[in-house]
């Protein structure tokens, strides 16, 4: 847990930085730079893998449970 | 409140022509819309923003919009696609973004007939508006008192 | 000197028409911004998949040992996001699904009864804007499954700072079961329950004009009986017995994403997982993505996904019958997957009335190296108002 503290932290501090003003941010902006995929195919992707795999997590969601498939 | 006056840059009109907003703004209150087309929040003052032009088109105060960092044939196209009633300019390589120091799309300034930058803001809101009401007021004033060498009160 | 007042009264006349239009009714706040909408549809959108899935895996009774995991799955999803007023949005999501197979559930694993499993759920997430740089959401939602029933709650909050360059989120999600056990032979046990919960944290950065970097930690406590109770296990007797798994499970992702702006009018996207728990698992998933635009609104991605576990501590094709964990399914057991795959997407904008449609079309192939292979086709129709 200390390790995973530290991470976050450094994580934290390299983070923050204003790099890119926002009205240079066109290419950020298109659909296809989404770093999260679309909402349905995100459910979709994470039940194919969730319920096959033994891993799962990591994305904001909750590592099993909410269904009897897993 | 910010007191300056605009830069003398280079811009260009939809046709390709040179064009300088501190030229095309002299003499008339303007509400400056800075956009793109990529911009979200921008496509949402489209239709505010035409109302505006038309409610002051003629009456001594514009509209006009400056599409920011992309090339002139894309905002063209975009203009037309979207049939965007008000005057447009394109500022491709951010000279009068920077100039300035606006880092924001949609960004909103409202100037006096003076040139002075007398608001800015983010996105076209009620703030903006209540800004440029009072600099169409200030100017109908003005004009008054230049013609009548007596301050107009009714106006204010 | 006489004529300055008549210029005066002309100027009079032509200022005083436009000047009560402009700084009167014209100007007004609901003549320029219009009516407020105290309530609006944003978007539509459903998704349509289908999986084909054949294998085999210890844990099934369907012939065998190993038993056949053969299974159809049908998966309509259905979202609605509505705004209300200036700083609520709400999202409505319903995912269903119809599972018919050879083991589905524990009835049909033993006598076959019906082979087909219905299951749905209804979410409702709420996201309050409370300024332009921070937002809270809470959701809800109740999944209702055969012999099953499922609640969830959770909260997230997100923050950006920097000149939005940088989006820090952190999430807490709390998730309740309750089913009807059973053995292996189709006996109904007394019905149990087990709980999540779960804690992500996330920063998201700028990290150049083109570039934009995502990591990840979740960690997930569960508890309660966390297997199905009617997976069987073959034993070294040369009999069957049922799955033995520790009530508490501490699970560890941490994840990290980039995507790539390409000159091309591509982009590309890197995805990397590694995932660790106390059952003695340990997991590398990646993933690329790559995405081209053939047009203003035609787009196509390929994917290549592979992912690598080496099984819990426990797993086991021939366990002692005095064991205390054991467990012979299929997901449990070391293996590497790949998945291959193609989309090809629509996206329309400007349309009249509306500000985006699009629809989206895509296979995907999942291969895993202990004998399973899913076939995966779906199909997107969203509409933004």
């Amino acid at each position: 847990m200390r390790r995973i503290a530290v991470l976050l932290a450094l994580a934290a501090a390299v983070g923050g930085c204003a790099i890119v003003p926002q009205n240079r941010r066109a290419h950020l902006a298109d659909p296809m730079m989404s770093l999260q995929d679309e909402s349905l195919e995100a459910y979709r992707k994470q039940k194919l893998y969730g319920v096959r795999e033994g891993a799962a997590g990591g994305d904001g969601a909750s590592a099993g449970g909410g269904c009897g498939c897993q | 409140m910010t007191r300056t006056t605009l830069p003398a840059v280079d811009l260009q009109t939809l046709d390709g022509k040179p064009a300088r907003l501190d030229e095309l703004a002299r003499g008339r209150p303007v509400l400056v819309s800075l956009w793109a087309t990529w911009c979200d929040a921008c496509a949402r003052e489209f239709d505010a923003l035409a109302r505006l032009d038309e409610a002051v088109r003629g009456e001594g105060a514009a509209v006009i919009a400056i599409a920011v960092g992309e090339p002139l044939s894309t905002v063209a196209s975009f203009v037309q696609r979207r049939a965007l009633p008000y005057p447009q300019l394109v500022d491709e390589h951010f000279q009068l973004a920077d100039a300035i120091g606006q880092t924001r799309v949609p960004a909103t300034l409202v100037l006096g007939r003076d040139g002075r930058v007398l608001y800015r803001g983010g996105a076209f809101d009620q703030g903006a508006l209540m800004a440029f009401r009072a600099a169409v007021a200030e100017a109908r004033a003005a004009v008054v008192t230049e013609a009548t060498g007596r301050p107009d009160h009714a106006a204010r | 000197m006489t004529r300055r007042p008549l210029v005066a009264a002309a100027l009079l006349a032509i200022l005083a028409t436009p000047t009560r239009t402009a700084s009167g009714d014209a100007l007004d706040s609901a003549a320029i911004f219009g009516p407020p909408q105290p309530y609006a549809i944003e978007s539509i959108k459903t998704r349509y998949t289908h999986l084909d899935q054949r294998g085999h895996g210890y844990q099934s009774q369907a012939g065998g040992p190993p038993g056949d995991e053969a299974l159809t799955v049908e998966q309509p999803q259905l979202e609605v996001i509505a705004r209300q007023g200036e700083h609520i949005v709400h999202r409505l999501w319903v995912p269903l699904d119809v599972v018919t197979g050879a083991s589905p559930d524990a009835l049909d694993a033993i006598s076959s009864a019906s082979r087909t499993t219905e299951a749905g759920s209804i979410e409702i997430a709420s996201t309050w804007q409370a300024t332009r740089a921070t937002a809270a959401t809470v959701h809800g939602g109740f999944h209702l499954e055969e012999n099953y029933r499922s609640y969830d709650v959770g909260g997230a909050v997100t923050h950006s700072f920097a000149d939005d360059n940088a989006t820090i989120a952190v999430s807490l999600n709390q998730v309740m079961d309750w089913f009807d056990g059973y053995d292996i032979r189709g006996n109904r046990l007394d019905r149990v329950g087990r709980s999540a919960t779960n804690v992500n944290l996330g920063l998201t950065q700028l990290l150049s004009p083109t570039t934009v970097g995502h990591l990840d930690y979740g960690v997930t406590l569960q508890n309660g009986t966390l297997g199905n109770t009617w997976n069987a296990v073959p034993l070294a007797s040369g009999t069957l017995g049922g799955e033995l798994l520790p009530a508490f499970r501490q699970r560890h992702a941490f994840v990290g994403r980039l995507a790539q702006w390409l000159p091309w009018k591509g982009a590309l996207h890197a995805y990397y997982r590694f995932y660790v728990d106390d059952w003695g698992l340990r997991a590398h998933s990646a993933e690329v993505q790559l995405y081209q635009r053939l047009s203003a609104w035609l787009w196509l991605r390929l994917t290549y996904r592979v992912h690598q576990q080496n099984g819990v501590s426990f797993f086991t094709t021939a366990a002692s019958p005095t064991a205390t964990r054991r467990t012979a399914d299929s997901d449990l057991a070391p293996f590497i997957a790949q998945t291959f795959g193609g989309a090809v997407g629509v996206d329309l904008r400007m349309i009249p009335r509306l500000r985006q449609l699009y629809a989206d079309f895509s296979y995907e192939r999942y291969v895993r190296t202990n004998d399973l292979q899913i076939d995966v086709y779906s199909a997107a129709l969203g509409v933004r108002f």
